[in-house]
C-alpha cells in the first residue's frame, strides 16, 4: 500500500489554485491536407513562459494575460506563425511545412511530448516517413546511418536478428542491446539465438523479437541516447530507448480515411560481397591418388575393361588437377550405378554454372490497408498489413501478418479511455543456417568446395531420381568400394529442401489506459500493458545426410514470453509568473515470465521423412526453462523552466528487483539534466543570422539488477545412468552477494542553428560509465568452476556525436536538404576487479575476442606475425613467423561512423540518398582462413611476380613470396613458399591468427528513394485524394571495402560478439517499388 | 466526482501489484540432490575422459599413434593448438569431475543417515577416483593446481603444484584408501558403476593404481619406487582379468562407448589404424589384430601415421569395438602383469616368478582377454622379437616390455602414449613436415590459463622447463633414444 500513501502525500502536496485572465481556444489545421495538427506549441508573444501545446485533435486551450497581444503556432516542420489575439475567444489557424523548424516537439519518455528545447539530454526523431517507404522486414535495419551514435549489425540472413547499440557496449556480459518502447510500453526484443550460433559455431538466426514492430504502423521514432533520457524506463534504458510512436486516428474528423501502401522489392546478390573462387584448378586435397597426375582416382567403374579418371570425390578442397576441356573426368554426378549417365566422364572445367548460379532473386510483397476516423468524442485507427517474402536462397520464405487498432474515448471531459492491440502472426520457412555448420551452405561454399563443381547439376540432382537418396558432391567413397554416402558436405539443395527448419510466432502487444484529469493541471492516468509472444521452432536432418556431420535429427522448441506491466501516474502542469513547473510521480511493476520447452532426438530417427519427437532412436532429451521475475519500481520526474531560457528536470526511481538478494535488493537512481537556451540573451537574440543556440547538461546514474536465479546453489542434472540419476555441480558458481550494478552518465550538448535554420548543428560529448557489473566471469578451470558470478570492473564509453542538417537550396520549387550524422564511441575496460583482467567474450579456433583491462571492449586475441622494423619476418623459408604469447591483434569497435543524407525536393518529385560509413574496425574472417586454404580462393592461383603460377613447384619457378617481409637478420625475403597442395602457402595451422585479420571499414550507398506525388488537382475528379509512388532501394552499391570475400558489415547474431565472420552469406541489394494511396 | 472510484480502483490495483516479489530459485534445477548422483556422474565423467576419442577433448590415442587420421589430420601433426585440446582435459577433469567429487565429500559428511564406517568407504571410493584424475593430470602436463584447486570463489586463480610431490601424495592416498577398504565396511553400493560397492575389488583396484604410480616413478626415484610398487603388490593386486576395473555402459545414448559415439553416432570417418601399430604387428604376426582391426582387401592396413589417409583403404576399428556397450578399461589385469614383470625386471621383489614369467603371462592375458587362444599366445611367443629372450632386443626389458606394453594398450590411449613415454619403444612415427624433436612429450597447458591465472601459468611453465610440448614429465627420464635426459 505505499502507492497510496505516495498518492495521498501527492495531493496534500498540492493544494493552490490558479488565477485565470483569458481563456483562448482553437483548432490548427495543416495547409497542406487540412489535418488538425496534435502537438503544436502554442505561446504567448513576448511572454514565452505562458504556452501550451495541441492535443490530439488539433484543439488547444490557452489562458493569457489581457496585456498578451499575439500567440506564436510552431511545429516540427511547420512554418511558425504569429497571430494577432484582437480580443477573439476562438482562433482557428492553419500552418503551412516548413523544412526546418523553429520549436521542434519532440516524444519523450513515457510518450510525454516536450518542446526539444527544453531537453537537456540528446534526442533523435526519425519520421515515419523514412521507415515505412522502404520498409526493411526487420525495421531495426532502417534506422543504420540516420541517427548518430546507434551501431546496427545484421547478418545477411532471411529476417535476420539486427544488432543494434547505442553508445557502445556498457556490459561486459550483459544485454547492451537498446530497449523498444511502443508508445510507452516496452516491447520484448530479445532472440532466441543460441550460445552457439551466436558464437559462430553453428544454428539457425532465429532474428530479434523487435522484427515485429510494423514499419506501416509507425508514426515516428524517436532515439532516446542517453540515460538521461531514459532513467524512468528503469534499468534497462540504460542502453538507450527507441521510442515508437504509433499513427492514430484524428478527432473530429468527417468519414473514414483510407490509405493503401503497396511495395514489392527484389533481392539480388551483390557480387562483390560473395567468395571468389579462382577458376584453374578443379577439386583434390593435392596429387595423392592412382593416376599419373596424382590428382585423379582410376578405377574400371562400368566394368568394361578401362579404366575411368574419377575426381576424387571425398576432398573438399580444390587443390586438384589443372582445368583442361580435353580431359575426360568422371565426376560425382556421373557416380550412381543405377542412372543413366553412370561412370560418363565429363570434361574437366570450371563449371559454367558456379556458385553465383546459387542464388535466387527475393521478392516481397508488403501490402497495408489503414482506416482512421474519428468523431467529437473519440478515434480509432485499424491497420492490417501483409509481408510475403521469399529468400535468396531456394525454399526460404517468410509470411507476416500484422493487425493494430488503436482507439480514444472521452467519457467525459475528464475521463478518456485509450487502448492500443496489435496481433502478429509470423511463420517462416527456410531460416538460413549460420556458423560453422552443416545447416550453413556458406560453410561449404565458402570455406570447403571443388571448384569444379556444376551447380545447375547440383540443383537437379540433390535426390536420386530412383529411389530418392542423397546425392552431392562430397561421398565417403566410390560406389565400387561402399554404397554412396554423403561425407562432410551435404548437397547445398539437399540442406534446403531437405534439412530444413520452420518457425512462427505469434504476439500480441498492447495497453489500454485510463486517464482522468483531477484538476486542470494535475492528470492521473492507469495503464497496463502486456506483450506476449509464443514461439516454436522446428529443425531437421533428414535421414541420408552427411555422415560426418550430426546424426539424422528432428529438434521441437516452444517458448512463451509474457511482460505485464502496470502503471500508476499523476501528472501535473503548473505555470508560476514566469517559472513552469510540470512533472509526475508514478508507481509500476513489471513482471516477466519465460517458459520453454524443447526436445531433441537422440540417436539418429528410425522413420525417413518423418519429423516427430516420438521418431527418436533412443530417449529424446528434453530441456525445459521457467524464469519468473519481477521488478517493483517508484518514480518522479520534475521539469522547471525559468522564462523559456532555463530549463532544469530531475528525475528519480526506486526499484525492488526479485532477481537480487533479498537483503540488496532495492536499489534508487536519480538524474538532473539543464538546457540553457543562450540564443535568448538579448546580446544574441538581436542578431538576426543566429536561430538558436542552446548549450544542455545532464548527468545520470541507473542501478541494474541480475540475471534470474543466481544468486542460490542449485545442481545441474544429467541424464540418467539406467535408473541412476545424475547430477554435478552447475559450471558456474552462484552468488548469494550480489550487488545492483551502477551506470553513471555525464553528457554535454550545443545545439546552434543560423540563418533562418537553413544551417544547423547538433553536437554532444558524453561518458558512461558501468560499474559494479554482475557477470559469469570465466575463471581458471581448477578452481573447479567454468565460471562465476561476480560484481565488478568498470567499463567507460565516452564520445562524440554531431549532427548537422543544412538547407543549400531553398526555392519555390526546388530544395535541397542535407543531413550528416557522425558519431565516435571510445570503449574502454577500465576495471575487472581483483585478480582478473582479461574477460572471455568468445574463443574458437586460434582466435579469441575479450574484455581486457586497458583495452576497449572486443579485443581480438591471437598470435601476432613477427615485425621487425616494421616489417613482417618470414623464417628461413619464407614462411610466416608467429609470436609466441598472444596478443591484441584487433579490435572489434570502429573509429567513426557516419551518416549523409542527401534530400532533393523539386515539385512532386523527392530524391534522397543515404550513405553510410564506418571507418575502422576489425573482423576476423573464418572464411577466409579455410577458403584460402582449401585453394578456393582467387589469391591461391594464377600466377606468381615471377609470371609463373603459383601452383607451380618453386623449383620450376612457382611459389608464392610473402612481399614486404624480411628474414630475421632484417634482409629482405627471397625465398618462394610452395603453394600446390593444401597446408603450404596457405597453412592456417601455421599461420599468425592476424593473417585473417581484416579492417571493416565501408562506404555505402545505403538508401535510396525517388518519390512522385501527383499533383492534387489530377485527382480532383476521383475518389482519390493522393497518390505517390516511389523507387526504393537498399544497400545499392558498396562504394568501398578492405575485404574481398565478404562483407565488412557481416555479423552473426545479434549480441555481444561482434567481430567474427564465419560462414557469412553475401549481401542482398534490394529494389522496388511502392505505392501509396490515400482515399 | 463519481470517477474519483476508478482512481481508487486504480490506487487499489497499483497497491495490489508491489506485493510480493517471486522467489528467485529455479524449478528446473534442484537445490538439494543426493551424494550418490555426484558419485556417479563424477564416476563415469573421469573414465568418459580418459576413454574419450573425440578430437576435440583427448587425442591421445592419436599421441600414441594407436590411430591415424584421414582427411584433416592436425591432431596428428601434433597441433593442440587450433582445437583448444588442453583445455578441454583440464574442463572435463577439473570442472567437471574432481568439483563433483568434493562436492559429494561435503554432502557425505553432512548426511547424518550414514554410519561413519560406510562414509570412511565412500570418502576411500572418491579418493581412488580423485587420484585417478590427478595422475592422468600429471601425465599429460608435469605440474598442475593439486593443493590450491577446486576452491571456486575462495580461489580462482589456484597455483600450480610440483608434479612429483602431487604423485607422491596420490601414492599415500591410495595406500590410506586400501586400508579403509581393508575394512570391508560398504561405501557407495548400487550407485558404483565400477564394482557395486565390491570393498574387496576396491581393494585391488587400489593396489593396482598405486602399483601403476609406483612403476612410474622407477627412473626418477627407484627406492620410493620399489617400496611402493612392493608394498601394494604383496597388499594385493588383481589376480584375474575379472578383476579388472571396466566400465560397461549401458548402451543408451550417452551413456555408449567413445568409439560408438564417434564413429557409428557420428558417422566420423577421421580416424583409422595406424600404421605405427600395424605394420609392427604384421611383422610379427600378432594374433590379436583381428580384435583389433578390420581387414582391408584381406590384409591389415594402417594409414600413415601423420598424414593423409583414404578411410576405405585402412583398417579401422572391428566390429565389437564399435558396440554401443563397448566398455571402457581404466586398468586391467594385463597392465599389473606387465607391471609386476617391470618391477621383477628392475629387481623389486614381486613374490615369485622370473621376468619372462611375467612378461608371458601378461601377453598371454592380453590375447586372451581380446578373444584369442592359448595356442595363439604360444605362436606368439615363439615369434624371436615376441619372445623374451629372443630376437636383437634379448632380455632388454625396456624393448621387450615396452613393445608389448604398448600393443596390449591398444584401447587405451592415454596409458599407451605414458607407456611409450617411459620405455622410449617401439619408434614412433614422425608426422609430415614434422621432425623427431616435435614428438610430444607433454601436452602444453591450457591456453586460457595465460588469460585466466597468468602468474602461476607462468610460474609453472618456468619450473617445469617451459610449457613446450618437448619438456618431459618429471618420470620421463630418458630421452627418445634411450639416453638419460
Amino acid at each position: 500500500m505505499k502507492k497510496l500513501t505516495i498518492f495521498l502525500a501527492f495531493l496534500l502536496f498540492v493544494g493552490f489554485t490558479v488565477q485565470a485572465q483569458m481563456q483562448i481556444s482553437g483548432t490548427v489545421t495543416g495547409a497542406e491536407d487540412g489535418q488538425p495538427i496534435p502537438g503544436v506549441s502554442v505561446v504567448v508573444k513576448d511572454n514565452t513562459t505562458i504556452g501550451t501545446t495541441t492535443d490530439i485533435d488539433g484543439k488547444f486551450s490557452i489562458t493569457v494575460p489581457s496585456s498578451a497581444q499575439a500567440l506564436i503556432f510552431s511545429f516540427v516542420g511547420m512554418k511558425s506563425q504569429e497571430v494577432m489575439i484582437n480580443n477573439r475567444t476562438v482562433i482557428d489557424i492553419v500552418i503551412e511545412a516548413e523544412f526546418l523548424e523553429m520549436d521542434e516537439v519532440v516524444v519523450t519518455a513515457l510518450g510525454i511530448t516536450r518542446d526539444k528545447k527544453a531537453l537537456g539530454y540528446s534526442i533523435q526523431e526519425i519520421s515515419g516517413e523514412e521507415i515505412n517507404t522502404v520498409r526493411e522486414t526487420n525495421f531495426v535495419n532502417s534506422l543504420s546511418g540516420k541517427v548518430s551514435g546507434v551501431s546496427i549489425k545484421s547478418p545477411n540472413t532471411m529476417g535476420g536478428s539486427a544488432n543494434i547499440v547505442i553508445r557502445g557496449n556498457a556490459s561486459l556480459l550483459g544485454n547492451n542491446q537498446a530497449l523498444f518502447v511502443v508508445d510507452g510500453i516496452p516491447v520484448d526484443n530479445s532472440n532466441t539465438n543460441t550460445a552457439d550460433q551466436q558464437a559462430g559455431s553453428g544454428g539457425f538466426d532465429y532474428g530479434n523479437a523487435a522484427s515485429d514492430i510494423n514499419p506501416d504502423d509507425i508514426e515516428s521514432v524517436s532515439v532516446l541516447k542517453g540515460a538521461a533520457a531514459s532513467a524512468l524506463y528503469g534499468s534497462r534504458a540504460s542502453n538507450g530507448v527507441i521510442l515508437i510512436t504509433t499513427k492514430k486516428g484524428k478527432k473530429g474528423k468527417k468519414g473514414i480515411d483510407v490509405t493503401v501502401n503497396s511495395g514489392v522489392v527484389w533481392s539480388v546478390v551483390d557480387q562483390s560481397t560473395m567468395p571468389k573462387y579462382q577458376k584453374e584448378y578443379g577439386g583434390s586435397y593435392g596429387a595423392y591418388y592412382d593416376d599419373p597426375s596424382g590428382y585423379f582416382l582410376v578405377d574400371d567403374l562400368d566394368g568394361d575393361g578401362t579404366d575411368e579418371l574419377i575426381c576424387p570425390i571425398f576432398d573438399d578442397a580444390s587443390w586438384g588437377a589443372k582445368f583442361d576441356k580435353n580431359l575426360m573426368v568422371v565426376q560425382w554426378d556421373a557416380l550412381d550405378p543405377l542412372e543413366d549417365n553412370y561412370a560418363q566422364a565429363t570434361p574437366w572445367v570450371f563449371p559454367e554454372n558456379s556458385l553465383d548460379s546459387y542464388w535466387e532473386t527475393g521478392v516481397k510483397y508488403t501490402n497495408n490497408i489503414s482506416f482512421t476516423g474519428g468523431t467529437e468524442k473519440g478515434t480509432f485507427r485499424l491497420s492490417y498489413t501483409n509481408v510475403d517474402e521469399t529468400g535468396i536462397q531456394v525454399n526460404s520464405s517468410l509470411k507476416r501478418n500484422t493487425i493494430n487498432l488503436s482507439g480514444s474515448y472521452d467519457f467525459t471531459d475528464k475521463l478518456n479511455v485509450e487502448a492500443n492491440a496489435n496481433y502478429i502472426s509470423n511463420e517462416n520457412v527456410g531460416r538460413f543456417g549460420t556458423g560453422y555448420d552443416e545447416y550453413n551452405v556458406m560453410q561449404v561454399f565458402g570455406q570447403w568446395f571443388q571448384t569444379n563443381v556444376d551447380f545447375e547439376k547440383l540443383r537437379n540432382n540433390y535426390k536420386s531420381p530412383i529411389d530418392g537418396t542423397h546425392r552431392t558432391w562430397n561421398y565417403t567413397d566410390l560406389p565400387t568400394v561402399e554404397p554412396l554416402t554423403a561425407y562432410y558436405a551435404n548437397n547445398p539443395y539437399w540442406t534446403r529442401y531437405e534439412n530444413y527448419n520452420n518457425d512462427g510466432r505469434n504476439r500480441f502487444f498492447g495497453y489500454a489506459k485510463l486517464s482522468y484529469k483531477l484538476t486542470d493541471w494535475i492528470n492521473i492516468s492507469g495503464r497496463v500493458a502486456n506483450d506476449y509472444y509464443a514461439e516454436y521452432q522446428e529443425q531437421r536432418i533428414a535421414i541420408g545426410s552427411a555422415v560426418a556431420g550430426d546424426l539424422p535429427d528432428y529438434t521441437r522448441f516452444d517458448r512463451t514470453f509474457n511482460e505485464f506491466n502496470a502503471d500508476l501516474m499523476a501528472l501535473f502542469n503548473k505555470e508560476l509568473g514566469s517559472v513552469s513547473l510540470n512533472g509526475m510521480l508514478g508507481a509500476s511493476t513489471r513482471s516477466n515470465s519465460i517458459r520453454s520447452i524443447q526436445g531433441t532426438t537422440v540417436g539418429g530417427l528410425a522413420l525417413p521423412n518423418y519429423y516427430a519427437l516420438d521418431n527418436s532412436v533412443a530417449p529424446v532429451v528434453i530441456n525445459e526453462t521457467d524464469i519468473e521475475t519481477r521488478i517493483n519500481s517508484f518514480y518522479g520526474s520534475l521539469s522547471t523552466g525559468y522564462k523559456r531560457f532555463v530549463f532544469v528536470d530531475f528525475t528519480a526511481r526506486y526499484d525492488i528487483s526479485s532477481t537480487l538478494p533479498e537483503e540488496n535488493n532495492s536499489y534508487f537512481y536519480p538524474s538532473i539534466s539543464t538546457s540553457i537556451i543562450v540564443s535568448e540573451l538579448p546580446v544574441l537574440k538581436s542578431l538576426s543570422y543566429i536561430s538558436l543556440i542552446k548549450i544542455r547538461a545532464n548527468y545520470a546514474e541507473v542501478g541494474a539488477d541480475a540475471p534470474a536465479y543466481n544468486t542460490k546453489n542449485a545442481y545441474f542434472v544429467g541424464r540418467p545412468w539406467g535408473s541412476l540419476g545424475l547430477s554435478s555441480v552447475k559450471s558456474t558458481l552462484y552468488n548469494p552477494d550480489l550487488l545492483p550494478e551502477r551506470t553513471k552518465s555525464v553528457e554535454f550538448g550545443l545545439e546552434a542553428n543560423f540563418f533562418n535554420n537553413r544551417l544547423g548543428f547538433d553536437f554532444s560529448y558524453y561518458k558512461n560509465n558501468t560499474f559494479d557489473q554482475i557477470m559469469p566471469i570465466e575463471v581458471s578451470r581448477p578452481s573447479g568452476f567454468g565460471a562465476m558470478y561476480i560484481n565488478a570492473g568498470e567499463i567507460e564509453n565516452k564520445g562524440f556525436e554531431v549532427a548537422l542538417k543544412g538547407t543549400p537550396v531553398s526555392k519555390k520549387d526546388f530544395t535541397w536538404n542535407i543531413g550528416v550524422n557522425w558519431f565516435k564511441n571510445e570503449n574502454m575496460v577500465v576495471d575487472l576487479g581483483d585478480d582478473i583482467d582479461n574477460i572471455l567474450l568468445f574463443s574458437a579456433w586460434d582466435v579469441s575476442v575479450n574484455a581486457r583491462e586497458g583495452e576497449p571492449y572486443g579485443a581480438i586475441v591471437g598470435t601476432d606475425f613477427v615485425y621487425l622494423n616494421g616489417k613482417k619476418v618470414v623464417d628461413a623459408d619464407g614462411f610466416y613467423l608467429r609470436t609466441d604469447e598472444e596478443k591484441v591483434i584487433g579490435n572489434v569497435n570502429p573509429d567513426w561512423n557516419a551518416g549523409i543524407s542527401n534530400t532533393f525536393t523539386y515539385k512532386g518529385f523527392v530524391l534522397s540518398a543515404l550513405i553510410d560509413i564506418q571507418q575502422g574496425g576489425d573482423i576476423y574472417s573464418i572464411n577466409t582462413k579455410y577458403g584460402q586454404a582449401t585453394g578456393l580462393y582467387e589469391e591461391t592461383a594464377g600466377l606468381n611476380d615471377k609470371g609463373n603460377p603459383k601452383r607451380d613447384p618453386v623449383a620450376d619457378g612457382g611459389g608464392v613470396l610473402f612481399e614486404g617481409t624480411v628474414y630475421e637478420d632484417g634482409t629482405p625475403n627471397t625465398s618462394y613458399v610452395e603453394a600446390y597442395e593444401w597446408g603450404l602457402a596457405w597453412d592456417y595451422d601455421a599461420s599468425p591468427t592476424a593473417r585473417y585479420i581484416y579492417d571493416a571499414s565501408y562506404v555505402k550507398l545505403r538508401e535510396v528513394t525517388l518519390g512522385y506525388t501527383l499533383p492534387k488537382k489530377w485527382l480532383d475528379k476521383t475518389f482519390i485524394s493522393n497518390v505517390t509512388l516511389s523507387f526504393v532501394g537498399r544497400n545499392l552499391w558498396i562504394i568501398s571495402k578492405n575485404v574481398d570475400h565478404f562483407d565488412p558489415e557481416a555479423s552473426l547474431s545479434s549480441g555481444n560478439l561482434q567481430g567474427i565472420e564465419s560462414g557469412s552469406y553475401p549481401t542482398a541489394r534490394t529494389f522496388g517499388f511502392n505505392l501509396k494511396l490515400g482515399f | 466526482m463519481k470517477y474519483i472510484k476508478y482512481i481508487l480502483i486504480l490506487v487499489l490495483l497499483a497497491g495490489m501489484f508491489s506485493c510480493e516479489l517471486p522467489d528467485n530459485t529455479n524449478p528446473k534445477e534442484p537445490a538439494i540432490v543426493p551424494e550418490t548422483a555426484l558419485f556417479t556422474n563424477a564416476q563415469i565423467a573421469v573414465i568418459n575422459q580418459i576413454n574419450e576419442m573425440n578430437q576435440n577433448l583427448n587425442i591421445s590415442r592419436l599421441l600414441a599413434q594407436y590411430n591415424a587420421q584421414t582427411t584433416y589430420y592436425g591432431e596428428s601433426q601434433w597441433n593442440f593448438y587450433d582445437r583448444g585440446l588442453p583445455d578441454a582435459m583440464w574442463e572435463e577433469l577439473y570442472r567437471d569431475v574432481l568439483v563433483d567429487f568434493k562436492e559429494a565429500r561435503q554432502l557425505i559428511s553432512e548426511n547424518n543417515a550414514t554410519p561413519q564406517a560406510n562414509k570412511d568407504a565412500q570418502l576411500a571410493q572418491i579418493d581412488v577416483l580423485e587420484v585417478l584424475a590427478y595422475h592422468v593430470l600429471v601425465d599429460v602436463n608435469g605440474d598442475v593446481p593439486y593443493t590450491d584447486a577446486l576452491n571456486g570463489r575462495d580461489n580462482p586463480t589456484p597455483a600450480y603444484d610440483d608434479a612429483a610431490d602431487i604423485y607422491y601424495d596420490l601414492i599415500d592416498r591410495l595406500t590410506a584408501d586400501a586400508a579403509v577398504f581393508a575394512i570391508g565396511e560398504g561405501g557407495f553400493t548400487n550407485v558404483d558403476v565400477l564394482y557395486f560397492g565390491d570393498m574387496d575389488l576396491w581393494f585391488k583396484f587400489a593396489n593396482s593404481l598405486k602399483l601403476r604410480l609406483a612403476m612410474r616413478i622407477a627412473d626418477y626415484d627407484a627406492a620410493s619406487s620399489q617400496s611402493f610398487a612392493e608394498e601394494a603388490i604383496t597388499d594385493g593386486v588383481f589376480a584375474d582379468q575379472s578383476e579388472s576395473a571396466l566400465l560397461y555402459y549401458t548402451g543408451t545414448t550417452p551413456h555408449v562407448n567413445t568409439i560408438f559415439a564417434q564413429m557409428v553416432e557420428a558417422g566420423r570417418r577421421d580416424f583409422v589404424a595406424s600404421n605405427t601399430i600395424v605394420d609392427t604387428m604384421n611383422a610379427i604376426n600378432d594374433p590379436r589384430r583381428p580384435f583389433y582391426f578390420t581387414t582391408v582387401g584381406g590384409i591389415f592396413k594402417g594409414g600413415r601415421y601423420g598424414y593423409r589417409n583414404v578411410y576405405n583403404q585402412c583398417s579401422s576399428f572391428p566390429a565389437r569395438m564399435r558396440d554401443a556397450d563397448y566398455p571402457a578399461t581404466i586398468i586391467d589385469f594385463v597392465e599389473v602383469k606387465f607391471l609386476i614383470a617391470e618391477a621383477a625386471a628392475r629387481g623389486y621383489a614381486v613374490g615369485g616368478g622370473t621376468v619372462e614369467t611375467h612378461y608371458n603371462e601378461a601377453i598371454t592375458e592380453s590375447i586372451l582377454a581380446w578373444g584369442g587362444t592359448n595356442a595363439d599366445a604360444t605362436a606368439y611367443l615363439a615369434e624371436p622379437v615376441v619372445g623374451y629372450n629372443t630376437g636383437t632386443t634379448a632380455g632388454l626389458y625396456k624393448r621387450k616390455i615396452g613393445l608389448q606394453k604398448w600393443l596390449a594398450l591398444y584401447d587405451r590411449g592415454l596409458e599407451g602414449w605414458a607407456s611409450w613415454r617411459i620405455f622410449d619403444s617401439p619408434t614412433m612415427n614422425i608426422a609430415r613436415y614434422k621432425t623427431i624433436d616435435d614428438i610430444p612429450m607433454r601436452m602444453p597447458y591450457p591456453y586460457n590459463e595465460d588469460n585466466l591465472n597468468l602468474e602461476n601459468y607462468t610460474a609453472a611453465s618456468a619450473a617445469i622447463g617451459g610449457d613446450e610440448v618437448s619438456t618431459p614429465i618429471f618420470w620421463d627420464m630418458f630421452d627418445i633414444n634411450g639416453n638419460p635426459r
